[in-house]
């Protein structure tokens, strides 16, 4: 594990002088793995899963029922008491299979569900967009959460910053609501809480006070997709994997190199290579953590 | 010297004329705008307690009206500093009867324009984080930082020759006593001794060469908060350039109108001749043209080879959704005013006031069309984004223009509406009769 | 029927019973091959390592053409094995896969699903990598402006804190200078 991916700074490694610089609390680990209670998710090989459509069909039925937990507040509380690791060893990527993407929307669905948003606020959208054969094709883009972030360095209150395993959060107590981070942002990911459409109820169990986790949101601050950070350190996969019916997103971690979608795993780093996996304007040198396998959901039609 | 006392006296009662004077029509125009300021208050009072979802502002437009009159009226306030200062360097023997004006607008414009960028915050009783945090790769910490400094400058600029003024005039006749008791506690000794003029003018010129540089810094940054990202229509290596121009620009023109206001409601035409409105006119219209190149070159470069993206959002400009405004502008803001000071017919006071209003409130308009189209496109696909400003967002905007007059009607009832110390000084240099 | 008679075509009928089950039970008992899993020296090792998996019947002889499945053992959000490939036994048995390891320690499994002759084989074993040949996850600066970004806002933040300093002390120098200079002494 390199120094740089530790750091509170990305890999640039500055994050300024800071006069009240924020402590992650970094404990040794204690391996709590919360088996997911669909015993659909077990694990079998991508030429298996491909063959056997009756279980994808069983699977679909599984995830339309809703079957997805949500986060309780005993288990933030015990992330803040730092009874949990903040997984210092790891580093989350995202990747999408474009050809399997039909753009159903069921991962933005999923998302505001977990993070008890109104329908209209979107932190992962879905753009239906024409190729140059001028054939369409759907594309999720979320908080590309980049290595080298534009948005971390204009924020004048450091409310937004990395945290030791990659992930960008919004610490919402914070935020002035300046907006500087959206006018940097080049992929438009964030979204102001505007406040003009009433929010979903949240339940007290439910309710989150942590920069990786903020519900209800509050008015007047700057919201993102934060690859359900919470989730992934009690080892749940991000709500938008659960929720995609077409197994078309995968969570990853650099460190460790693998990326899973809950049922196929694969090498990252070979996957990444053996499918031509490209980064979306990356060539703005923000080294985005999230992968897209170029399609046109060719995949659909099988 | 003998030529000098005979007018001093009138040129001292001519100073303090606006103090005295208050006649039905003032009291109207002071009730007037204390009206709309109050408007303006109240109005944010409300987004206060809703939030901003009040505004017209959105996702894809999520920067509007309030970032136009912070840049707007920041940019108001150059105009008074370059009058004042550069003139000073220059050595224009005409600056005398304006520099107080110009200084005042400066400040006023500038004290104004600093409550903005408190007025389009989320969480504004949060905004001491900026101090505390200190992210110095930020562009809205410099913006705090650039412009306190260039509060303290502007402030200092003011105050010194008006601590001069005080001390010539605390013992004219028929000043209330509390004015006298005033200016002689913020005389701090002078007495238009030699050893003080030197010093007041070694400080100033000091003053006018550090302004002038803090001033094109302020008008950078506030552009940096644009042009470093990577926006098209934003992200342009002339948006420093352009913001200090169009600073200077339409700072003039307010300095014109200010200027002419008091000129024409006190009689001060004496003190205040002709010439000078000229001269600040072609000054204005100098900076015209050269703001006319900068957004020929901008226009051009983007135009030529500037990406799909440049080139959607310059039709949008020029030929489409806004064009009509860009064009309203263009005519509005360069071609009448410019050629109102071309031609010897129409360059007279009324005419030049009349091209500076227009070059003032053209250069709103512009600043409007430079934030809030290159937002209305979307970054990756979708649909065209739109934004028209509530009523919050135009009530507290009227309010801040209705506050300078109105902080300026209060400034000069204290301060004196010319700068006696400088002009008699300038005619002693000189050896004229003032 | 004579007891002669019974007795042979019990023994008869007992023998074809014997002989069927056992036939069954030996058509049912695929024999399961041994397979076991090995870090090969690389013919390229500036490209890739060789994960090596053999095959063989329990008399010992390789089993070859069998299509081998490797999988590395990894404990993302829970115990999940990720797939590397798939590859085919050769003549001696032996199954190859060309691996870059990012970490210098993997559990790798090899499985072989088994076929009409064989069962199914599986075995999970460590398998270490010599830090030289580890290619670890490494945080890179895509731009190399990293210093300058540092180093150029702090510089103009302290030519700010020297410009505040000249202004204030120009403001209170001269003022302080009009009362010492007034004529008829400095009286404050």
């Amino acid at each position: 594990m390199t120094e740089n991916a530790r750091s509170n700074g990305g890999p640039s490694g500055h994050v300024g002088i800071g006069l009240f610089d924020r402590a992650t609390t970094v404990v040794p680990a204690q391996d709590i793995r919360c088996p997911l209670p669909d015993p659909a998710s077990r694990e079998i090989s991508r030429r298996q899963f491909l063959h056997t459509i009756g279980a994808a069909g069983a699977l679909v039925a599984l995830k339309a029922s809703g079957v997805q937990r949500i986060l309780a507040s005993e288990d933030l509380d015990a992330i803040a008491a730092g009874t949990l690791d903040i997984a210092t060893d790891h580093q989350w990527v995202m990747v999408f299979d474009l050809r399997r993407c039909d753009g159903c929307r069921d991962c933005i669905k999923g998302c505001q569900k977990e993070h008890f948003l109104p329908k209209e606020v979107e932190w992962i959208k879905v753009y239906d967009l024409v190729d140059a054969q001028g054939l369409e094709y759907s594309m999720p883009v979320l908080c590309m959460e980049c290595e080298n972030a534009p948005c971390v360095r204009v924020c004048p209150a450091r409310a937004t910053y990395y945290q030791p395993d990659g992930v960008i959060v919004v610490d919402q107590s914070i935020c002035i609501g300046c907006r500087m981070c959206m006018a940097a942002c080049p992929y438009d990911v964030r979204v102001f809480n505007w406040d003009r459409q009433p929010q979903p109820p949240v339940p007290p169990e439910h309710r989150g006070t942590r920069p990786e986790f903020t519900a209800p949101q509050r008015k007047g601050t700057v919201g993102k997709c934060a690859m359900c950070v919470h989730r992934l350190r009690l080892g749940e996969f991000p709500a938008c994997v659960e929720a995609c019916t077409m197994d078309a997103i995968y969570v990853g971690d650099l460190v460790e190199d693998v990326m899973s979608n809950g049922k196929e795993t694969f090498m990252l780093s070979q996957y990444l290579r053996a499918n031509d996996a490209f980064r979306y304007r990356a060539e703005l040198g923000t080294a985005p953590r999230v992968y897209y396998v170029a399609g046109h959901g060719q995949d659909l039609d099988f | 010297m003998v030529a000098l006392s005979d007018r001093s006296g009138e040129l001292a009662r001519a100073a303090l004329a606006p103090a005295s004077r208050s006649g039905r029509l003032s009291r109207a125009i002071v009730a007037m705008l204390g009206v709309l300021v109050l408007g303006g208050i109240a109005a944010y009072g409300y987004q206060l307690v809703n939030g901003l979802g009040v505004t017209g502002l959105n996702d894809d437009v999520f920067w509007g009206l309030y970032e136009v009159d912070i840049v707007t009226l920041i940019g108001f306030s150059y105009g008074g500093a370059l009058v004042s200062a550069i003139l000073r360097l220059t050595g224009a023997s005409w600056r005398g009867p304006i520099t107080r004006i110009a200084e005042a607008t400066a400040l006023t414009t500038l004290v104004v324009g600093a409550v903005f960028p408190i007025i389009h915050l989320g969480h504004p009783e949060r905004v001491w984080r900026v101090a505390t945090a200190l992210q110095i790769n930020s562009p809205i910490t410099w913006d705090m930082l650039a412009i306190i400094t260039y509060l303290i400058a502007t402030v200092i600029l003011f105050g010194l020759p008006v601590v001069a003024d005080m001390g010539r005039l605390r013992g004219e006749p028929g000043l209330p006593g509390w004015k006298q008791r005033l200016f002689a506690r913020g005389s701090f000794g002078w007495v238009g001794a030699e050893e003080q003029q030197r010093v007041l003018n070694r400080s100033l010129t000091a003053l006018a060469i550090v302004i002038i540089p803090l001033a094109v810094m302020v008008h950078t940054v506030l552009a940096y908060a644009f042009s470093l990202t990577s926006r098209p229509g934003w992200h342009s290596t002339i948006f420093g350039p352009y913001f200090v121009v169009a600073a200077i620009y339409s700072g003039v023109a307010v300095v014109i109108i200010v200027s002419a206001a008091y000129r024409r409601a006190y009689h001060l035409e004496h003190w205040i001749p002709e010439r000078a409105v000229i001269n600040l006119g072609y000054l204005m219209a100098a900076l015209g043209v050269l703001y006319g190149y900068l957004l020929f070159t901008e226009v051009t470069t983007e135009g030529y080879v500037g990406g799909e993206a440049s080139e959607k959002l310059l039709y949008a400009l020029l030929l489409d959704r806004w064009s009509l405004l860009f064009w309203v502008f263009v005519v509005g803001g360069l071609v009448v005013p410019l050629t109102i000071i071309a031609f010897k017919r129409t360059r007279t006071t009324t005419g030049v006031t009349v091209a500076a209003c227009l070059v003032a409130g053209a250069l709103l308009l512009k600043r409007f069309l430079m934030f809030v189209p290159p937002l209305t496109q979307p970054l990756i696909s979708g649909d065209i984004g739109a934004y028209t400003p509530s009523w919050v967002e135009l009530m507290v905007t009227v309010a801040a223009i209705a506050a300078i007059p109105l902080l300026l009607i209060a400034l000069f009832k204290v301060i004196p509406v010319l700068s006696v110390t400088e002009i008699e000084e300038i005619a002693v240099s000189r050896g004229e009769a003032i | 029927m004579t007891r002669r008679r019974l007795s042979t075509v019990v023994a008869t009928v007992s023998a074809g019973l014997v002989l069927l089950i056992s036939s069954a039970s030996f058509a049912a008992d695929k024999p399961s091959p041994t397979i076991s899993i090995s870090l090969e020296p690389s013919s390229r090792p500036e490209v890739a390592d060789v994960l090596a998996a053999r095959l063989t019947d329990p008399d010992g002889k390789p089993v070859s053409e069998a299509p081998v499945e490797f999988w590395i053992r990894s404990d993302l959000l829970g115990e999940r094995y990720a797939i590397l490939g798939e590859s085919p036994t050769d003549s001696s048995g032996v199954a190859r896969l060309p691996f870059i390891s990012h970490k210098d320690r993997y559990d790798v499994r090899a499985t072989f699903d088994g076929d009409e002759t064989w069962g199914a084989a599986e075995v999970v074993a460590p398998i270490e990598f010599s830090s030289a040949r580890v290619v670890e996850y490494e945080a890179t600066d895509p731009t190399q402006l990293g210093p300058l970004r540092f180093v150029m806002p702090r510089l103009m933040g302290i030519v700010l804190g020297m410009i505040w300093a000249a202004l204030l002390g120009l403001a209170f120098f001269t003022l302080r200078s009009f009362k010492r200079l007034r004529p008829g002494g400095a009286q404050d």
